[in-house]
């Protein structure tokens, strides 16, 4: 199968294949578990966390990341997946 | 060296038909908790109200309050132990280190050692998940014998 992104499958507003370095702190964003718009950018359509040779953040970013979207998860304002609605 | 208080950001969420009056009750509860031990609220308000990213009790929204304080943790204990007892109105609670908000704007963050703040960053998060089991025996044998 093909790896290249589908074009019919529109709506795909943040996931990337590609890594592009990122760094969050020199864009002046703290890491916080509240920023629901913010963690939605690591997070697969179907809810998953993105790898970090996705996402392209630092490891310790990347840690702060993981960690703000399961505390996220546990307050129900992320979910954990789109199985069940 | 830690003879200041630790500040404390405690988000929770009740279920969206609470009456006015479980949620005063339960402001003060938190606010006694912390003035008793000789703390201090920093912040208190209502986050949001908004729509759940799952159902919890058949929910499908909820109300978030969130209250930012300076105190000992056993102020933390006393609020966490109440919100455990009081499941039917609150659906999840969640206390964190409070990030202060200068540095949440600042650009210049990375001069911060990022390694230091995430370890505790962890034992934060571990806290919720770890402690309310531990917690659920002792309260169900006090709330027995209190009730």
């Amino acid at each position: 199968m093909s790896r290249r992104p589908n074009s019919r499958e529109g709506g795909r507003k943040f996931y990337s294949r590609r890594r592009r370095p990122r760094d969050l702190s020199a864009e002046g964003k703290q890491i916080d578990y509240k920023d629901t718009e913010l963690l939605s950018q690591f997070i697969t359509e179907r809810k998953k966390i993105l790898p970090r040779r996705n996402t392209g953040l630092s490891r310790q970013e990347q840690r702060k990341i993981a960690t703000a979207i399961k505390r996220a998860r546990f307050m129900a304002l992320l979910p954990y997946t789109v199985t069940h609605k | 060296m830690a003879t200041e208080p630790r500040k404390y950001e405690t988000l929770y969420l009740l279920r969206p038909d609470i009456s006015p009056e479980d949620i005063l009750e339960i402001q003060n509860r938190v606010e006694q908790s912390v003035t008793k031990t000789g703390g201090e609220i920093i912040k208190f308000e209502k986050w949001a109200e908004r729509n759940l990213a799952y159902r919890i009790d058949n929910y499908t929204k909820g109300i978030y309050y969130i209250a930012v304080y300076s105190a000992e943790p056993e102020a933390v204990t006393n609020i966490e132990r109440y919100f455990n007892l009081s499941k039917n109105n609150i659906l999840r609670f969640m206390t964190t280190k409070y990030i202060e908000e200068e540095q949440k704007s600042a650009g210049t963050a990375k001069n911060l050692p990022p390694q230091a703040s995430e370890q505790e960053d962890q034992s934060a998060f571990q806290t919720p998940f770890s402690t309310p089991e531990n917690q659920t025996q002792e309260e169900q044998t006090q709330g027995g014998s209190k009730s």
